[in-house]
């Protein structure tokens, strides 16, 4: 029997952000049989586990479905394609294997439904949405009990809902055809159903994808058009990429170390780093089609170097196959090509000239430095070591530093790196404030007077908020620094300092001048 | 990997012109292929990609 196949050189375009109708059909086919291999699954398994009255519904359901097959093929297609098949299907394969009680009606009711139905007249909402001879045609589901893996679902109960996801999913679908015809042509040919999700105290846009459910995109309710837009092409790549993992294998069995990835406040496996790098390989496409357009621009200059880092971090990382290594390096190579011929004019580039760059950078580096305060911890008896070669005034020493995930509760983001976010995204977040003197020099760029202001926070607790807006602003005033690279390292030295007293002299010690001590050992070649 | 432009073959057989009822005929392992896709089994958590670096399941 034939297996589905991938072609190599449409696998490399589509991760380099262009996805070809072709390779989209491939993937929805094969999305197709999948479903068809677990619904045999599930039968075996039901037939082999569970008492004949209870394996009966999904007989009668497959029968029912191989009836609609035979009367209309295209019908089955639609029925055994839903993203929600999936989900089941794995929900009820896990129930009988850890001995719950599956659900074993499900299946029939669907089928019953989509052979009664009147398109028309069906419980579930059908949004359709027509741009430049372009149709995007979704259910927009926020009853499906299965989709309740997405989390709280939000509840189009009345006209007015269903207006307000219409309206925007139209101007949202109007400026992917305008700008992305091709990306746009791709999402219409596999995205067949969005699920409501409620903000639930969230300040951002959720949105969420399955690999298990091909075709479905879970989210709040976009703020605009271009987050709207934003979020298809996102979330249409993660589904992209599931489905490309369902048939060929891009990652070597064995669990990879955690990373740094420029999208999460959590150290991340090669797996989402790979995910994340796809996804923004699309929308930097995206946004680099909208030209020196804001916020497209902005979002543009906020993304590029991250992800670009992100894939040398993957590269290096050795958990990529030999298929999965071929299209990091394509992805790698269109991230040059943006980097090196870039399309944006030179004065909105440079940081020094443009809030938009400025934003861009401080945005990224402060995600950065926030994460190496957060999980990285430096080995103790050498940070105990090198606060008595600072009091001995001898040459420091490197110091190793310890991947200790921090728990989820302390990844909250700060005020300033929501501002900065903000900033850089050109977003409108009324919820986020300047909250001090020093988040608003740091926003205008004043970085000598806000690096003096964290200077008296660190100086009076340990405060690693503060750390990270005094490296932030070291990045203008001294790139080189020490305290740039490896913060965590300077505030460890710091706390141990200020515990045990500060020098000789009776001092304060100040985090500038431990930072070009422990440049020393650098400069020096040790 | 044989060149830049191959095609790979995949876990997956095509079944897009086989009979829902004609599924009985394939063997078990050909079948497991599916649960086993997406880069785990159903023992693990249903993965879920996401853009919120706090909430879990976080996968993505």
């Amino acid at each position: 029997m034939d297996r589905h196949r991938l072609n190599t050189a449409e696998l490399a375009a589509m991760v380099s952000g262009r996805v070809g109708p072709a390779l989209v059909e491939g993937l929805r086919a094969a999305e197709l049989s999948k479903h068809q291999l677990l619904l045999e699954a599930v039968r075996r398994s039901a037939a082999r586990q569970l008492p004949r009255d209870q394996a009966e519904p999904i007989e009668h359901a497959l029968t029912d479905l191989a009836d609609l097959q035979q009367r209309s093929p295209v019908a089955a297609r639609e029925v055994i394609g839903r993203p929600q098949i999936g989900v089941w299907a794995m929900l009820f394969l896990r129930a009988l294997r850890n001995g719950e009680t599956p659900d074993t009606g499900y299946l029939k009711n669907l089928v019953r439904e989509s052979r009664a139905a009147d398109p028309r007249g069906s419980r579930v909402p059908r949004l359709e949405v027509s741009s430049g001879g372009l149709t995007l045609s979704v259910r927009l589901d926020d009853s499906d009990p299965h989709f309740g893996i997405y989390g709280d679902r939000a509840t189009i109960d009345s006209t007015a809902d269903l207006k307000i996801w219409l309206q925007r999913l139209a101007e949202a679908w109007h400026l992917l055809v305008r700008h992305a015809p091709d990306t746009a042509a791709a999402i219409a040919g596999a995205v067949n159903t969005l699920v409501p999700l409620r903000h639930g105290g969230r300040t951002a846009s959720f949105s969420a994808t399955s690999d298990w459910a091909f075709g479905a995109i879970a989210l709040t309710l976009p703020a605009n058009a271009l987050d709207f837009a934003e979020i298809l092409v996102h979330e249409f790549r993660h589904a992209l990429l599931g489905a490309v993992t369902d048939l060929l294998p891009l990652l070597v069995p064995e669990p990879s170390r955690m990373l740094y990835s420029p999208w999460r406040r959590d150290p991340r496996p090669a797996a989402g780093l790979l995910h994340g790098a796809h996804a923004y390989m699309g929308l930097l496409d995206f946004w680099q089609r909208q030209g020196a357009t804001l916020p497209a621009a902005a979002r543009f200059l906020r993304w590029l170097e991250p992800t670009r880092e992100a894939l040398e971090r993957l590269a290096a990382s050795g958990a990529l196959t030999e298929l999965g290594a071929h299209l990091v390096t394509a992805m790698r190579s269109q991230a040059e090509r943006w980097h090196e011929e870039p399309h944006l004019p030179a004065e909105l580039r440079d940081p020094r000239r443009s809030d938009v760059a400025r934003h861009a950078l401080d945005a990224a580096a402060d995600h950065r430095l926030h994460w190496r305060m957060r999980h990285l911890r430096p080995d103790g008896a050498a940070i105990e070591k090198l606060a008595e070669h600072w009091r001995a005034r001898r040459r420091p020493f490197p110091v190793s530093v310890h991947l200790v995930p921090a728990p989820a509760q302390r990844l909250m983001p700060s005020g300033r790196s929501m501002l900065l976010e903000r900033a850089a995204g050109r977003t409108a977040d009324p919820a986020v404030e300047a909250t001090g003197a020093d988040e608003a020099h740091l926003l205008e760029g004043r970085y000598a007077a806000a690096a003096a202001g964290y200077e008296v926070r660190v100086d009076a607790r340990h405060d690693p908020d503060a750390w990270v807006g005094l490296a932030l602003c070291h990045l203008h005033l001294q790139p080189d620094a020490f305290l740039c690279r490896q913060p965590e390292v300077v505030a460890a030295l710091h706390t141990r300092l200020r515990h045990r007293g500060p020098d000789a002299a009776g001092a304060p010690v100040d985090p500038r001048r431990l930072s070009e001590w422990l440049s020393d050992h650098r400069r020096r070649g040790d | 990997m044989a060149g830049l432009d191959c095609d790979l073959e995949s876990i997956i057989v095509d079944l897009s012109s086989t009979p829902l009822e004609r599924l009985a005929d394939l063997t078990d392992d050909v079948i497991a292929a599916a649960t086993r896709c997406a880069g785990g089994s159903h023992d693990a958590s249903l993965p879920l990609w996401n853009n919120d670096g706090v909430q879990p399941p976080a996968y993505g």
